[in-house]
């Protein structure tokens, strides 16, 4: 036993830790002494050790050990053998008569220096087997790590012998119904458990039992549209929830849009996504005049561009985005004077940073952008970053609708 | 069977309403007019493509060169406006011409400086040529003018005014044939440092503030417009003439983008925009956008309605009216 206690030095931790765990009045365990089986007596001494540790760790683990004495003379009443209580029935017979509400048996058997040994337990008052291991090695010291790992392997489900039963009364949710204007849209739990689909605008969820407090993650899916989650909080036993609308997922956009310092005029645009709401490619066409009002003779210009663009940091899901655009383009301008020609000033459209207010069906965005003429061929900017004359760099408030 | 209700979202509304609004706040009082292409460009009513003419001038040659747009008016009442060509290292000069029929005369010589003015005997003088107004090609040269220096005609005699550095303004009086008359200066102030950049005159002035001139006093940075009596340049001046005649101030300015009209005085600022100011120094809140990155020349009529803008890139003059 000396030798034992020095293998384990952090036993008396580990059953320490499982004790504090313990709460409940101190069950009485009937601890039947480990049977050897081996061929030989010479391996007897570690009966002793095997009912020492088990019996010590039932201890700590809130139980009360009953005495041979409680249960050994009932065993020779009925004339059994230790052996004989291997059997669960016997054991049982045994244990309830002894008062016992959990009943440990066990064996080894060590043979050409391989050992076996087997541990059982049993709910006496179910009488009920409730958990087994079976563990073999070496004779050897590493034995002693052997015999730790199969108690430790009991006590999770041995410690739920006596456990309270739960309250009375309704503590889950018993009907959870999901309304959704998305005809046809699965329903995940957890996103990955399906519970079915969208019916007549809803879904009554299959009793599964949530615990009322308790927040359930659903996801939505629909073909065409994009995915989404919604976390809904359990208050009620009985309880329905509105489930937010699904995005559509938008290939075309179709715009309207006004420039600052292109006032006289209207631009419109078409998107096409390669990626749904995420990114696109759009080609824009922007007509305005250019007047001063007094004495003036307007110039016409036409604003053609290119652009590649994308979103930061939000989803398609979000009301509020942050986006992105950058191409190149041109702006041809005629003038209503005689003898001037046609003027094209070419030019990249560096960068465009778009604020965007997401819809469903269609969004409104704030556009700032940032020009930059080259100053090629027969043109009237020159060449250097396009400002207002009086102002800002131009910007740009725009419709979509997106189909 | 739910039924599932759609709630108008008035939020979305408000928004709508701010993004549409928030470009008038922004931009201000210039919102309508505000644009990426220079404002003189929607005021032109007519243009003129120099270009070929510009090119052929400077054909062979890679020094800098810069131009000068003036306007001439006739006896007649017409304006006709004038750019000048001239190329750095090198004396040619090229007169170009352009009159409300759309005309196009054009002189190249080196002897065509910067004066401009009408004579009195109603001929126009660029540099050392004088000619008829319709008759570019039959300038004849006159030797005694100094066509490097500036001047004006009071439709009696010609004048010829100039500055050496320091504080006096020199000016020769010519007869009718350009022989000079006699030469006179006139203190313009107690310190020195002063060079006439402009020469404006107005015979419908208020009396004695006929002849504007323009010094840049290259010592303390500042443009002077100063307004003076043509008496004077035939009698005498109270001197010094800033202590007696009325005059504006600016500081930081180009001096060579200084002119003048009979709605106030024309300054250029740093961002491409000609301003109007009146003859108090203030901000009309009227004035021209040049746009950013061109160079573009201008000049005025007397009554500040019409321009000359020459876009030196494109080299083409374009005529419009201001507004004012």
């Amino acid at each position: 036993m000396v030798k034992a206690s020095g293998r384990w030095p952090v036993l008396p931790f580990i059953l320490l830790c499982l004790g504090a765990g313990v709460r409940a009045p101190a069950l009485p365990a009937c601890v039947f002494r480990a049977v050897d089986l081996s061929p030989t007596q010479e391996y007897s001494e570690y009966q002793h050790i095997l009912t020492g540790m088990l019996q010590a760790e039932l201890g700590n683990a809130g139980f009360q050990v009953l005495p041979d004495s409680a249960w050994d003379p009932l065993r020779e009443r009925r004339g059994l053998d230790d052996v004989d209580l291997l059997e669960g029935g016997k054991a049982l017979e045994v244990a309830a008569e002894a008062g016992a509400r959990l009943a440990v048996t066990g064996f080894y058997r060590v043979e050409d220096r391989q050992f076996v040994l087997a541990i059982k337990c049993y709910d006496v008052e179910a009488r009920a087997f409730i958990q087994g291991v079976l563990k073999t090695g070496r004779l050897n010291l590493a034995m002693y790590n052997l015999l730790d790992g199969a108690v430790k392997e009991l006590l999770p489900r041995v410690r739920l012998i006596g456990k309270a039963p739960p309250p009375p009364g309704p503590v889950s949710a018993e009907q959870v119904t999901l309304l959704s204007p998305d005809e046809g849209t699965e329903i995940l739990l957890a996103g990955s458990q399906p519970v079915g689909s969208i019916r007549d605008g809803a879904l009554l969820l299959p009793p599964i039992p949530f615990p009322l407090g308790s927040a359930i993650t659903v996801e939505k899916r629909k073909e065409g549209f994009h995915p989404s989650r919604e976390s809904l909080l359990l208050e009620k036993p009985v309880q329905e929830f509105r489930l937010r609308p699904l995005r559509p997922q938008t290939r075309w956009g179709t715009e309207l849009n006004w420039t600052v310092g292109q006032v006289l005029g209207l631009g419109v645009a078409q998107r096409y996504y390669f990626q749904p709401d995420v990114s696109f490619a759009a080609a824009e066409l922007y007509n305005y005049l250019q007047t001063n009002f007094a004495d003036s003779h307007p110039l016409v210009h036409h604003d053609f561009r290119l652009l590649y663009g994308g979103y930061l940091f939000t989803g398609p899901d979000d009301v509020f985005r942050l986006g992105w655009s950058t191409g190149a383009g041109v702006i041809l301008t005629w003038f209503t004077i005689p003898d001037q020609g046609l003027y094209a000033d070419w030019y990249l459209n560096l960068i465009n940073a778009t604020f965007e207010l997401n819809y469903r069906r269609w969004l409104l965005y704030l556009r700032g952008e940032g020009k930059y003429a080259l100053g090629l061929g027969r043109n009237l900017l020159g060449q250097g970053w396009l400002s207002l004359t009086r102002g800002p760099s131009p910007f740009t408030v725009g419709f979509m609708w997106k189909w | 069977m739910v039924r599932l209700a759609r709630r108008a979202r008035p939020g979305a509304l408000r928004r709508l309403a701010l993004l549409l609004v928030l470009p008038a706040l922004l931009t201000g009082c210039g919102f309508f007019t505000a644009s990426l292409f220079p404002g003189y460009l929607a005021q032109a009513e007519a243009s003129f493509d120099l270009g070929p003419r510009v090119d052929d001038f400077l054909s062979g040659q890679d020094y800098p060169w810069h131009s000068e747009v003036f306007v001439l008016r006739s006896a007649a009442g017409s304006d006709y406006g004038a750019v000048r060509i001239s190329i750095d290292n090198l004396p040619d000069r090229l007169l170009l011409l352009v009159d409300r029929d759309r005309r196009v005369q054009q002189l190249s010589s080196q002897s065509l400086g910067r004066l401009h003015l009408r004579d009195a005997n109603n001929d126009f003088v660029v540099g050392q040529f004088r000619f008829a107004p319709d008759a570019l090609a039959s300038a004849f040269f006159a030797g005694g003018i100094i066509g490097d220096y500036l001047g004006f005609s009071d439709g009696i005699s010609n004048y010829l005014l100039w500055t050496d550095g320091s504080m006096n303004l020199w000016f020769t009086e010519y007869a009718l044939d350009w022989t000079a008359v006699n030469t006179r200066s006139a203190q313009i102030d107690t310190g020195g440092g002063f060079e006439l950049r402009g020469v404006f005159y107005d015979p419908g002035a208020a009396v004695g503030k006929e002849v504007v001139l323009v010094f840049f006093n290259y010592q303390i940075n500042r443009v002077y417009v100063l307004l003076t009596p043509a008496a004077g340049y035939a009698g005498t001046f109270l001197t010094p003439l800033l202590s007696n005649y009325p005059h504006l101030e600016l500081e930081d300015m180009d001096a060579s983008n200084v002119l003048y009209t009979r709605k106030g005085i024309v300054v250029a600022d740093w961002d491409g925009r000609s301003i109007l100011k009146d003859f108090n120094g203030e901000d009309t809140g009227k004035g021209l956008d040049l746009g950013h990155n061109k160079e573009v020349r201008i000049a005025f009529d007397l009554e500040g309605d019409n321009f000359f803008a020459f876009n030196a890139e494109d080299r083409v003059l374009y005529r419009g009216k201001t507004g004012w």
